[in-house]
């Protein structure tokens, strides 16, 4: 059986620079959540990958760890955009700069 | 007593603190307190003062030396002395050794009083360690200074008439310090009072520290409380030129000055002998001259430097010569103020630490002559200031400077003693004349100008009399105390004359005798302008005048010109001092008058002899050491020269010159006084008018009255060259250190500027910044992983598995996770 680590982490990094790119360009809120999501994911399929190339455990465990929090994180921030949109009537991240110095 | 006389600064240094605390509150009290207190301290000086002398009294005498000494005190001569001297068993010379060379034995040893104030060291009351720094200066030696306070007799003298003078003073404010009609306290009041008691701590302090530090607390204090005092009016103008707290500032800036040399001087003896006690330091230069390091010999570079530095000092303090301009100015204070501090106690701090330090004067004959020559130039050129001015007090300020002056003069021939006298003579007519001058103020709604007064006798009996008995005591006219005290000074003046350097000597004693001429003369103007004669005051009061004193009642510092009419005596606690005072200015001098003016025994030089082994030992040792003297065994002549010495300066047997002397001193005095009697007495300024129209009067009345234009020539010289140092100063600071201190913010804020930038709210924008930070770091670790990754080059697989501590992890990563091999029974059954 041939290792599939190689295509996996070439996957994972596709699916992360995807990610990565979505984070720098997508103005929508929603979808800059959605890129950040495919980025960890990417970080997920990385961690599996090893762990079954090494037959260890802690990389699988590790990723639940991930989607619990990928998960709060999606609680978390929906709730935000929500409140945002509330105030604001728009969630385009670019627009809301009010921080800046 | 003695062990308690801390209680004396302490007093006071308490009325000092309630007043300061109460304030406003007080009102009347606040006089109350610190003229309390200061009766109190009086009270404790007379006890203090009888002790001292029981104990002076109750030395006993050896033997034949008793003999002895009763000869020398009744004007033997030295050379029988000798041989009577050598007759002497053993034990009876070492008895008149210790008690004329005054050597103790252990100068260190704690003793609460010694009963050898017979040999001037007295009673030392150490209260507490103060300062102890073990050996880090010159080698090992330890800086210890305890805080302790030393009586003998010339601090019970001193003790003695500034309580009694300071009371009466104290007394007299009470009365002052109210204006108007209706006898308004002075908004200050209780401020002024506490400012008084202060400063009557600080010169208690100063007159009994033990050691340098102490008495330089109390010099310094006097000069706090006499920066205070003098801008006591702060907020009015004194002259054209300067306001009350201007000529505050000028004293302490003057005083500065002296002071930077008293503490140079001090730090100069510490430096060479390792102590700053009073008593050590004496006992060791009258001790092994071998002993003492370099430079503290008789006449040895050291201790003249440190001498003169500490005669600096006490110009400043004392206002002689080149420090002298402040005091005239110091009469912007209250009168109280200029009678007490500023004639009578705080300007004699000077001449009190020359006669401290007699010794060390002594050893230093090159300073001795810097004294006399200063003190007989500051006499001269402060009386012939004092011939013109029309202040009542700018005249008793010149005359202040004056007589201070002789007191230097005394000190510069050696005759310590006398500069003592004529500082305890001087405080009580000058104490009186300045009372009698702020009474005549008083009376007068703070016009001060004499040409403006006049024929007051007759409104003013008391002052009058009083300050008439004072004048007649500056001018020297027998038997008023000033004769005494000055003829004295004049009298050793002319008797150092006799010896080396006699023309020298000689020249400053005409010099004396001319200032005594101008003495007489600018006193009895001063008399004569203010008492007597027609009064050049209005004759009644225009009918305005009530009007305007009612409505500016606590205004004062307007002149309003009261009429002759209304003109009153000053209220009894104004009078009373004065008048005390005055009958005190004719009695005082009784204390010391020489045997050769008038043969009564015992009572002869009664103030010389107390005093004599404090302030004569100096000379003793000087002529000890003449003799041989060098610390050791004393040879036998000595001893017995160096009392005669002493006795000579007494002059027993020396009758015809002083008699003389005295007679001329007292027709000078008479000339003055009648010259200046001719001149102002009809109450008319026409004829001096006349004399200063004359083309060379006029130059020299401009002299005079410009004072010699000395302010002037600080004012072009100091006051300048300061300035241009300030401006200087001023443009390094606000150009180079401000530059620097704000350039740095100023970069820091064009920073913050640029940078605020970066920050513009865009979150996308950071998580881009975030990214290509990690990359940086990322990029950073796997650049560096082949040397992570050790010499064998392993693959990052291969490292994690040796990581992982499994040999053959290859093998089971297809396998399942290996379980225990042998897993819990009950597991295996289920």
């Amino acid at each position: 059986m041939t290792s599939l680590l190689q295509p996996n982490l070439i996957l994972a990094t596709l699916l992360f620079t995807i990610g990565i790119l979505g984070v720098m360009w997508k103005r929508n809120a929603i979808a800059l959540f959605m890129s950040v999501e495919l980025m960890l994911n990417a970080a997920n399929l990385a961690f599996v990958s090893f762990a079954h190339e090494l037959g260890i455990m802690s990389g699988g465990i590790l990723v639940l760890f991930v989607m619990t929090v990928a998960a709060a994180e999606a609680g978390v921030g929906l709730a935000i955009f929500i409140a945002l949109f509330r105030a604001r009537r728009h969630i385009r991240v670019d627009e809301h700069d009010t921080l800046h110095g | 007593m003695i062990d308690l006389v801390w209680l004396i600064p302490v007093i006071m240094a308490g009325a000092a603190l309630a007043n300061g605390l109460g304030c406003r509150k007080l009102g009347k009290i606040a006089g109350y307190i610190s003229v309390g207190a200061m009766i109190t301290t009086f009270v404790i000086s007379c006890m203090v003062f009888l002790q001292v002398r029981d104990i002076t009294k109750a030395i006993p005498h050896h033997g034949g030396e008793h003999a002895a000494e009763q000869e020398a005190h009744h004007g033997r001569h030295g050379a029988s002395m000798l041989a009577e001297y050598e007759t002497l068993g053993h034990e009876q010379q070492e008895a008149i050794k210790a008690q004329y060379l005054f050597v103790r034995a252990d100068p260190k040893a704690p003793k609460p009083y010694d009963t050898t104030v017979r040999g001037g060291l007295g009673g030392h009351v150490p209260l507490y360690e103060w300062i102890n720094i073990p050996g880090v200066f010159r080698g090992d030696r330890p800086l210890t200074i305890e805080f302790a306070f030393h009586v003998d007799q010339l601090t019970s003298i001193f003790l003695m008439f500034i309580s009694f003078v300071g009371s009466l003073v104290f007394i007299y404010a009470t009365g002052y310090m109210k204006e108007g009609p209706h006898n308004t306290l002075d908004p200050g009041y209780a401020r002024f009072f506490s400012y008084l008691a202060l400063f009557a701590a600080s010169m208690y302090t100063l007159i009994l520290g033990a050691n340098f530090v102490v008495m330089f607390i109390g010099w310094e204090g006097v000069g706090l409380c006499s920066y205070l005092l003098i801008g006591y009016y702060f907020d009015r103008q004194f002259s054209a030129k300067l306001s009350c707290a201007d000529a505050g500032k000028k004293a302490f800036v003057a005083n500065r000055v002296g002071d930077f040399g008293l503490m140079l001087g001090m730090f100069l003896l510490f430096w060479g002998l390792g102590t700053l006690d009073f008593q050590t330091i004496i006992t060791m230069l009258s001790g092994d001259v071998s002993a003492l390091p370099a430079g503290f010999g008789y006449n040895g570079a050291i201790i003249t430097a440190a001498t003169l530095l500490l005669f600096l000092g006490a110009t400043g303090k004392s206002a002689q010569i080149p420090l002298f301009v402040w005091l005239p100015d110091a009469m912007a204070g209250p009168t109280p103020v200029s009678a007490l501090i500023h004639a009578a106690t705080m300007v004699t701090a000077g001449i009190y630490m020359l006669a401290r330090l007699n010794v060390l004067y002594m050893l230093a004959p090159t300073t001795l002559v810097v004294v006399a020559v200063i003190g007989g130039a500051t006499a001269f050129i402060a009386a012939f200031a004092g011939l013109t001015q029309r202040g009542i007090k700018k005249i008793l300020a010149y005359s202040t400077v004056s007589q201070l002056g002789y007191m230097f003069l005394a000190m510069g021939v050696g005759s310590f003693a006398a500069g003592i006298f004529h500082v305890f003579t001087h405080a009580f007519f000058k104490a009186c004349l300045f009372l009698a001058a702020g009474s005549l103020i008083h009376a007068l709604h703070h016009e001060e100008d004499v040409f403006k007064m006049g024929g007051l006798a007759k409104k003013m009996k008391g002052t009058a009399f009083a300050y008439g008995f004072a004048t007649l005591a500056i001018a020297g006219i027998v038997p008023f105390a000033g004769f005494f005290s000055k003829d004295e000074i004049l009298y050793n003046v002319y008797t150092a004359a006799q010896g080396s350097n006699g023309g020298f000597y000689c020249a400053l004693w005409l010099l004396g005798l001319l200032t005594a001429l101008l003495t007489a003369f600018y006193m009895g103007r001063s008399f004569v302008l203010a008492f007597l004669g027609k009064t050049r005051l209005q004759e009644h009061p225009a009918h305005d005048a009530h009007q305007a004193e009612g409505e500016d009642a606590h205004d004062d510092h307007h002149h309003h010109a009261v009429a002759y009419s209304e003109v009153h005596e000053s209220p009894l606690p104004i009078v009373g001092p004065i008048v005390i005072l005055g009958i005190l200015s004719l009695v005082v001098g009784w204390l010391n008058i020489p045997e050769g003016l008038l043969p009564l025994g015992d009572f002869n030089s009664l103030f010389h002899h107390f005093l004599a082994p404090v302030t004569d030992r100096g000379a003793l040792l000087v002529a000890a050491q003449q003799y041989g003297y060098t610390g050791g065994a004393a040879p036998a002549g000595a001893i017995v020269v160096g009392e005669v010495l002493s006795n000579n300066a007494l002059a027993t047997n020396w009758h015809g010159p002083e008699l003389i002397l005295a007679i001329v001193s007292v027709a000078i005095g008479l000339v003055g006084l009648g010259f200046a009697f001719m001149l102002y007495g009809s109450g008319s300024l026409a004829k001096s008018e006349c004399l200063a129209r004359k083309p060379l009067l006029r130059n020299l009345w401009n002299i005079s009255f410009s004072a010699w234009k000395w302010d002037d020539v600080y004012d072009a010289i100091f006051v300048r060259m300061m300035m241009t140092i300030y401006a200087i100063a001023l443009w390094f600071d606000q150009n180079i250190v401000d530059g620097v201190v704000n350039g740095i913010g100023l970069l820091n804020r064009r920073i913050g500027i640029e940078f605020r930038r970066l920050q513009n709210g865009q979150v996308q924008v950071y998580g881009l910044v975030m990214f290509v930070g990690v990359c940086v770091v990322l990029l950073y670790f796997v650049l560096s992983l082949p040397q992570a990754l050790g010499e064998n080059r392993m693959t990052v697989t291969e490292r994690t598995r040796e990581i992982l501590g499994s040999k053959n992890v290859s093998s089971i990563t297809t396998k399942p996770v290996a379980l225990p091999e042998q897993p819990p029974t009950t597991l295996a059954k289920h």
